[in-house]
This record gives C-alpha cells, structure tokens and sequence, in this order.
C-alpha cells in the first residue's frame, strides 16, 4: 500500500482509529520529558533567573501558532484547487489547536514580560500582529460554525486563511523591520 | 469595458436613488466621533492629541457597517448568478462594484471629517492631514472590505461575523492612517513616508480584495 | 453545435442526489428536465451554466464558439428575476444587454407586452410582471443557450402561450433550451429527461 492510498479518506480514518492512542501517549510522554527537563534539568539565566523558563515554552508555542496557520494555508489549497476531504478536515481540526497555542504563547510571554520589561503587555510590532493572527483564528473557527453546509464552510474558511496567510511573513520579519521591545528572534 | 461601466452606473444609480447608506455611514461616524469625548473627557488638549486616531476608527467602524448588503443583495435576488455568466472578469466586476460603493460610502466620510475634526479640536493642518490619509485609505478598507462581504453571502447571519472577519486585515491601514496623521502634525517621521506606505496598502488591496472576493463568490454560488 | 454531458453526478448535503447522468442536445432541440422537487433539476441547470462545479463528469460543447465558456454562450433564467426595484423596467433590461452583450431592449419588452410599462419602476411591478421582464432578458440577449428553471412559473395563460411562441422561435432560429418543469411547457419535447425515482 502506497503512502498516496491513505488520501482515500475511509482508509485515512481507519489508519487514525489505529494509530491515535500511540499518538497520544507519545505526545504525553515528550511533553513530559520537556517539562522536567525545563523545570529539573536547564539551569537559571544568569540575568533573569528562573523567569527564562517560560522561555521554553513561549518559543514553541510561538512556532507551533505560526505552523498551524501555514498547515492551514496548504490545507486551504487543497480544499480550493482539489476539493480534497481531508483537506477541510485538517483545517477545520488545526484551528483550535493553533489558536491554543498563540494563546499560550501571548499568555506566558505577558508573564515573561512582567518581570523582565516591567510591563505585562507593550503595543510593538511583534506582540500586535501575533494578536492580530490569535483574533483571526477565533474568527475563522466563528467561521467554520457559521456555515451549515461543511463543505460551504471549508471553502469559505480556506479562502480566508489564505489571504490572512499574510500575516505570517509580518509576524515573523516584524521584530527586524520595526523598532519592537521583543526581541530579535 | 462597457459591461463594468454598465456595473459602476447600476450601482451608483441604486444607491443614489434608495440612498441612506451615505447618510447612515456619516451618522454612524458622527455617533464616535461624539461618543468618544463623552467616555473621554472634554480635556481639549488630550482630544487633540488623539483626534486623528479617533477619526479613523470612526471611519474605519462606518465603512464596515455597509459592506454586508454589496453582494448580498445581489445574491439574493439571483444578479449574482447572471454576472457570473458574463464575459468580463468577476474581479473587474467587483472593482467597479467597490468602486461605487467607496464613492457612495467611503468618500461622505472623507468629506465630512473636516467637520469633525473641529469637535476634537484639531488644528488645520491636522485636518488636513487626516482628510489626506483618509482620501487615501478608505478606498483600501472598501478593498478589503469586500473580502468579508464576499464570504458573509456564505454566511446564514453574515453581517454579525463580517466585521470580525474583516477587522484584523484592516488594521495595518488603521496603523498607518494614524502614523501619517499625527507624522503630519508631530514629527519627527516625515509625512511622506507612512503616507507613502499607506498608499502602498491601497495598491496592494486593490489587487488582493478583488481576487478574494472573487474566488469567494465563485464558491458561495454553489 | 451540440450539448452532451455524461456521468455527472450530484451531491447535496452529503448525499448523492443523481449520478451516472448523460444528456445530448443538438442546435434546435429542446430537452425538457423533469421530476420531483429536490430531484436535482435546477441543480444539473447550474451545472450547464458553471455555476456548480462538477463532483464528477463532463459537460462538452461541441461546435459553437470555440473561445467562448459554455456559460459565455448559455442564458440562465433562474427562480429570482434579477431585477433591481430601484430602476426602471429600461434601466433593468438595459444594464443586462450592456453586461451579458446584445441590444434590442424596446423590441424585446414590446414583445412579452410590457412595452407599456418601459418607464415604471420595477418594485412596482406584479408577479407575472416581473417574470415577463425575465424573459424580455432572454429576448434582447442573444445567446444560443437557454437554460431555463421553471419558466413558466408566474405566468397566466396568455403569458404561458407568448413564452412557447418565444421558445419555437429561438429553436427555429438556431438555438437549443434546456427546461426544467413541473408541468407541461407547450412545446414538444426532443429529448426528455426524467430525475428522482
């Protein structure tokens, strides 16, 4: 069986049915083995003390907002140009996790920035377009409920997070092209 | 040629002869700009500090508020279908439909923000400055508006999700509207620079809003 | 020219609601689309039209103007009339034949009977009225396609008998139709199609 067999959507779930469960202790153990290493093995910043720690998990959230909005550009082709199923099940299932996770990176950045800058929030150019991509995934998932038909809501939803897939190159580019408090990545 | 002059002048007859939504744009616009001082405080000096930031949001909140009727009303009485049988290019024919409304909506707003300007206490050249980027600008919120009013003919109850859906995207231009309105009046960037990038933003709208809107209606036909 | 679709398939909601469906029709033929509501008539018209896009199939225009779209040579005449109440019955006919390409507007309203009525605006304008002024559309536009939805919905008698006059005319001018109905159209039918069991 080719790996272009598992497009064929009943063939897709059936491999999910078998393969979640494993997905899902190994995602528990690597998160576990992340945050002990974190909380028991990195040691403290010279200047910021433990605070750095958040640092290992703003990062990551931070990348995996991003990856998530270009995991749904992609998938967003997919519905556009091939009409695919699993394309709109990608999307649709990428939303909520990406918008946890800018959450989460917002969230501890702001707890970061407490101590460190003084201030839990500052409007500069990275802090506001990662906002800006957190409103327009609490958009697209109203989006997706908005719509009866799924398929009419899939298409609907892949076009808008193409044209917000804009956002993504700011975000990332915004610390170099304007004077910004966060730093240099 | 003749078939998006025949859009253009459909569109701008429509709503000159029903009217209202110049009026109510211009209401809705007054409405924040007076509501804002009120919630403020009538220290003049901190008005006129964010005066220009207070007219663009005014103007930005204004345009939102038409934008759900542009297609849907031509969806719903079966237009829609028929222009998608026609020979110009759908995204020709949602520039010449954006460009009446920006005439019928957008610009009232430019016109009347020198009025404005004055219950915020701003100097002549602020007012200047603020019609300017304004004149500029809101042809990009119309633009990017369409987008959302392409997806809200999707959309059962569209116009509560269009301005969430289009807020975000309209939010450099919010940026840079005010960054060359208060350039103007403060310093220490030159007025031509945000100026310059604000104009950017409209050019690049243009281009943008159209192929989205128009890839979108061309799935909600369906 | 000739119009054959073939294998096309139709899905609403999840379900399939026809599939492995074919048709042809020539240059002066009309095939007539009936069934139930729910039956996929209006649907397989917004397929022609390219208005909904294939799940599977094909629909081929053979003959024909070759750097046209099947949808740049089809008319669509759908449930709504396409009419804006803020203009004038001219201003509605006009605005088509400048968009869609063709010309005629007082002769085609003088011949579905609304020749009267040019200057009125159309939010005045009754039912059967209003559906007359569709197919004043049809008149002034020249395309080869008709593709038309329950066209005599609306219309009385009289209205019913001017449209298949209009419709003979077009087929012995060259053209083809395309119809779906519930009942009888006063025309006879070259090739029938029969949707939902």
């Amino acid at each position: 069986m080719a790996l272009i067999d598992f497009a064929n959507p009943s063939r897709f779930v059936a491999l999910v049915e078998r393969v979640l469960p494993w997905l899902v202790v190994a995602t528990l153990f690597t998160f576990g083995v992340g945050l002990y290493q974190t909380f028991f093995i990195a040691p403290d910043d010279y200047q910021q003390g433990a605070t750095v720690k958040i640092m290992f998990i703003h990062v990551p959230s931070a990348w995996l907002g991003m990856f998530c909005w270009g995991l749904m550009s992609l998938a967003s082709l997919g519905t556009l140009v091939w009409r695919h199923p699993l394309a709109d099940v990608a999307a649709k299932s990428a939303a909520p996790i990406g918008a946890a996770f800018t959450f989460l990176c917002l969230v501890t950045g702001s707890l970061w920035g407490r101590p460190m800058w003084g201030t839990y929030w500052v409007w500069d150019a990275r802090l506001t377009s990662v906002l800006v991509m957190f409103l327009m995934y609490l958009g697209l998932i109203a989006l997706w409920r908005s719509v009866d038909d799924p398929a009419r809501a899939g298409r609907a939803a892949a076009i808008l997070t193409l044209v917000g897939a804009v956002n993504l190159p700011i975000i990332k580019f915004s610390v170099d092209w304007w004077n910004t408090l966060h730093q240099p990545a | 040629m003749d078939a998006l002059a025949a859009v253009f002048i459909r569109d701008m007859r429509i709503a000159t002869r029903i009217g209202g939504g110049a009026l109510m744009g211009v209401l809705f616009f007054l409405a924040v700009v007076i509501l804002l001082p009120f919630a403020i405080g009538p220290d003049l000096a901190l008005l006129r500090r964010i005066g220009p930031a207070i007219l663009w949001i005014g103007a930005l909140l204004a345009s939102l508020l038409a934008l759900d009727r542009l297609f849907a009303a031509d969806h719903e009485d079966g237009s829609l279908d028929l222009i998608l049988l026609g020979r110009s290019p759908l995204e020709l024919v949602i520039i010449a439909k954006a460009l009446s409304h920006w005439l019928t909506t957008g610009l009232p707003l430019v016109l009347v923000s020198p009025v404005l300007g004055l219950f915020l206490n701003l100097e002549p050249v602020a007012i200047g400055a603020v019609m300017l980027t304004l004149l500029i600008g809101t042809p990009a919120l119309t633009f990017i508006g369409v987008i959302g009013a392409a997806l809200a003919v999707m959309l059962r109850r569209g116009g509560l999700l269009l301005p969430v859906l289009v807020l975000p995207l309209t939010i450099p231009v919010l940026i840079f509207g005010v960054s060359a309105a208060n350039a103007a009046v403060v310093g220490p960037v030159p007025f031509a620079t945000p100026l310059a990038i604000l104009g950017a933003l409209t050019l690049m709208s243009l281009v943008v809003g159209p192929v989205a809107a128009a890839a979108a209606l061309r799935q909600g036909s369906e | 020219m000739q119009l054959v679709g073939s294998d096309l398939v139709c899905v609403r909601g999840g379900r399939p609601v026809f599939s492995g469906l074919g048709f042809a029709v020539a240059t002066g033929q009309a095939l007539v689309v009936s069934g139930p509501n729910g039956a996929g008539k209006t649907s397989l018209l917004r397929m022609i039209a390219g208005l909904l896009r294939l799940e599977a199939g094909r629909i081929d225009l053979r003959g024909g103007a070759s750097e046209l779209t099947t949808a740049e040579q089809a008319h669509f005449l759908g449930h709504q009339d396409a009419l804006k109440s803020a203009l004038t019955v001219t201003e509605n006919l006009q605005f088509w034949t400048r968009y869609l390409g063709a010309g005629g507007v007082g002769a085609a309203l003088d011949a579905v009977g609304l020749g009267g009525l040019a200057e009125l605006p159309a939010g005045y304008l009754s039912a059967g009225q209003r559906r007359r002024l569709s197919v004043a559309r049809l008149l002034a536009i020249k395309r080869p396609i008709w593709l038309l939805d329950e066209p005599t919905a609306a219309l009385d008698v009289s209205g019913q008998g001017r449209l298949a006059e209009l419709m003979h005319k077009h087929l012995a001018g060259g053209g083809m139709i395309v119809a779906a109905t519930h009942g009888p159209l006063g025309i006879d039918a070259d090739k029938e199609l029969r949707l939902g069991l």
